[in-house]
């Protein structure tokens, strides 16, 4: 049994499938950096990224596949599950081997995981879209924590900018550790260091003035548009899963409050 | 933001509660401003599809900022929690409180705009003209793009409609009771020409805006997300099938986008005009918004769903299922052959999952290993399609009555486990 061994990457995943081809032989796991290599393993191939090789590979992909498509394998790859790598790999496969429109093929089970990865992808993006909570800052700085299941960072930002491309604001994922910072329409990197955050939410020697007045009148705003009779903490839940709550203003309540 | 402020917030929020409308959707806007224009960026944008941005213990959604701009009203409607005759505590914003709270609102990304209504004080037009002050304000005054549902009072005037439909994103006129009849008895005040009336007004504009803009871009657009409105359900005693046939004539005639159904909830004690109920009727509000479903992306009739026969929705049974038990001539069903509206026929078959069979047939041939991957519901299903090997028993050959037990049994429940006891 053959495994190949990469860097983690995207680009190293193509750089993969690219000496796959060259060495007419196919992996049957990829590990990438850190991961001990199964014991009945018979060869293990080090691959080296390189941009001439997934370069190739991405032009290949684009000529075949469609741009929706390609927008999937970007999700696959931002869901960060264990084994979606090997997924992404057989559904390639299967694009460059198979006959033309395999990627719709349902019936596969390659393009029926990475479509259905793809739309949990999407959805938590477009839930993050509505569950972000800013808080303002003494500096006038809108800041928020997050902890997505899957990176949905990237996917998210765009949103932000236009819509509130009048304020400085800064997005910050709890979970992988990185962030983005938006000040005067121009938009970079950020991380926050620990002490900065505080119970998912923005340390709270950081808050502007009236800070908490206003969050006080969201959770009283949140409470007071309940109707007793309908009551149904089931529908709540499915609808906004409790592993986001940390992260809310009308359902956390840090220390002090 | 004063504590004094919080309380009328409190008190408003409390009070627009019972308005079903929720959404922001219909209408993709992005900032006015930035490089293109070279203005200076506004704030905020909207979202085609909507954004949720909290739900409630209740389980409804939190879209936008739901308030009454006051819930003084001289109207005595027994439906309401806001008549006039109600002892409860009353409020009013001023159009700087609400401007206020709405962007601080929607800079922290509590919300995706806002959702006005009010009491009605005055006449029709004053209570309007307020409310059209406050959403210019923030329109032009605060460069405001977030989204703005708008109610329009019964009986204003079209001017102050039409003005509405220039800032608000959607309008909405309420019909609350189906029938005018029930509507005469339970809000004396009320009759259905002074909802249909703005609502004709409404249309009337969104027309003209549609053509204006044919010819010229820049012509203003006219309330883009179109316009709603709601019925309360279990308030009178209207069947399904006549609710669900004026709600079929408000999506083909005044093109509505959306019909909401409120389960009644009694929320003023006892009145012999109202019936008793043991709670509100969730169940009955729920089958409805499946029947509306299946009308609006399904392609049915809602003749077809209930009629004369058949006036109210089988509670125990989702509405498509209950058709295809009417018509079980109908099935069963080829997958393979069957065009995509045919397919979304079939009980326990979504868009989702026959758009993907749709797309997933023209790759391989679909047994039920592959419609069970693909999300179809094959417990439901199994009865209503052909393929070989199908071992369940199909509609058209055991007949409804023994499908609609076999669905209905719940199979699901385990017997409770227990330790047993060695002297009994």
């Amino acid at each position: 049994m053959v495994v190949f061994c990469y860097d983690g990457t995207f680009e190293g995943l193509l750089s993969c499938l690219f000496d796959a081809y060259t060495m007419k032989c196919f992996p049957a796991g990829l590990l990438g950096p850190g991961d001990v290599p199964p014991l009945h393993a018979s060869q293990v191939h080090q691959v080296e990224t390189a941009e001439e090789k997934s370069g190739r590979v991405l032009a290949g992909l684009c000529k075949r596949l469609s741009a929706s498509v390609m927008h999937m394998l970007l999700l696959g790859w931002l869901a960060e599950e264990p084994g979606t790598d090997m997924t992404m790999f057989r559904f390639m496969r299967k694009v460059f081997d198979g006959a033309r429109g395999q990627e719709h093929n349902m019936a596969d089970d390659d393009v029926l995981a990475l479509t259905k990865l793809a739309r949990q992808v999407t959805h938590e993006a477009h839930l993050m879209k509505g569950f972000v909570r800013f808080q303002k800052t003494a500096q006038g700085v809108y800041g928020a924590v997050i902890g997505p299941r899957y990176h949905v960072l990237p996917l998210i930002v765009e949103h932000f900018v236009e819509r509130f491309a009048d304020q400085n604001w800064l997005i910050y994922d709890e979970v992988r550790g990185q962030g983005v910072y938006f000040e005067d329409g121009r938009l970079q990197d950020a991380t926050l260091d620990a002490h900065l955050v505080q119970e998912g939410g923005l340390a709270s020697h950081l808050l502007a003035e009236g800070e908490t007045l206003f969050e006080k009148a969201w959770r009283g705003y949140c409470t007071a548009t309940v109707i007793k009779e309908r009551l149904n903490p089931r529908l709540q839940r499915r609808c906004m899963p409790a592993r986001y709550w940390r992260y809310m203003t009308e359902k956390r309540f840090p220390k002090g409050l | 933001m004063t504590e004094a402020t919080l309380h009328k917030l409190k008190i408003l929020a409390d009070s627009a509660k019972y308005d079903a409308s929720c959404s922001s959707s219909g209408v993709g806007r992005g900032n006015a401003g930035g490089k293109k224009t070279g203005q200076k960026a506004g704030l905020g944008s909207t979202a085609a599809m909507g954004v949720c941005h909290s739900f409630t213990d209740d389980g409804r959604c939190v879209s936008l900022l739901k308030v009454l701009h006051t819930n003084y009203c001289k109207y005595d409607c027994a439906y309401c929690i806001n008549r006039v005759s109600n002892d409860i505590p009353r409020a009013a914003l001023s159009v700087q409180e609400l401007v206020d709270i709405t962007i601080e609102f929607y800079r922290r990304n509590y919300i995706e705009g806002l959702f006005l209504s009010s009491g009605v004080v005055g006449s029709a037009d004053t209570t309007m003209e307020r409310m059209v002050r406050a959403v210019r304000e923030l329109r032009q005054k605060h460069r405001f793009n977030g989204y703005i549902h708008m109610k329009s009072i019964p009986g204003a005037s079209q001017e102050l409609v039409h003005q509405a439909g220039l800032y608000a994103d959607r309008l909405s006129v309420n019909i609350e009771i189906p029938s005018e009849r029930n509507l005469k008895m339970l809000a004396p005040e009320k009759d259905h020409k002074s909802v249909y009336l703005p609502m004709q007004y409404i249309q009337q504009g969104m027309l003209q805006s549609k053509d204006e803009r044919k010819r010229l871009r820049s012509a203003p657009r006219f309330a883009p997300a179109g316009q709603s409105t709601q019925m309360i359900v279990g308030a009178s005693n209207e069947p399904d099938h006549a609710i669900l046939r004026l709600s079929s004539m408000l999506y083909s005639g005044p093109q509505l986008k959306r019909v909401y159904y409120s389960a009644f909830v009694p929320v003023n004690g006892h009145d012999a005009r109202l019936p008793v109920l043991q709670g509100a009727p969730l169940v009955r509000e729920n089958r409805l918004y499946q029947a509306d479903w299946l009308m609006r992306f399904y392609g049915f009739g809602a003749e077809e769903i209930a009629s004369q026969e058949h006036p109210n929705l089988d509670l125990e049974i989702d509405p498509k299922l209950g058709w295809a038990l009417r018509n079980p001539a109908w099935f069963p069903l080829d997958v393979n052959r069957a065009d995509y509206f045919e397919i979304l026929r079939v009980p326990g078959i979504g868009t989702i999952s026959a758009q993907r069979i749709v797309r997933a047939r023209r790759a391989a041939r679909l047994g039920p290993e592959h419609l069970q991957k693909l999300g179809v519901v094959m417990r439901r299903a199994k009865h209503f399609l052909a393929f070989p090997g199908n071992g369940a028993a199909l509609v058209n050959e055991a007949g409804p009555e023994a499908v609609r037990a076999m669905l209905t049994t719940k199979s699901g429940k385990k017997p409770v486990a227990y330790q047993l006891s060695l002297f009994s």
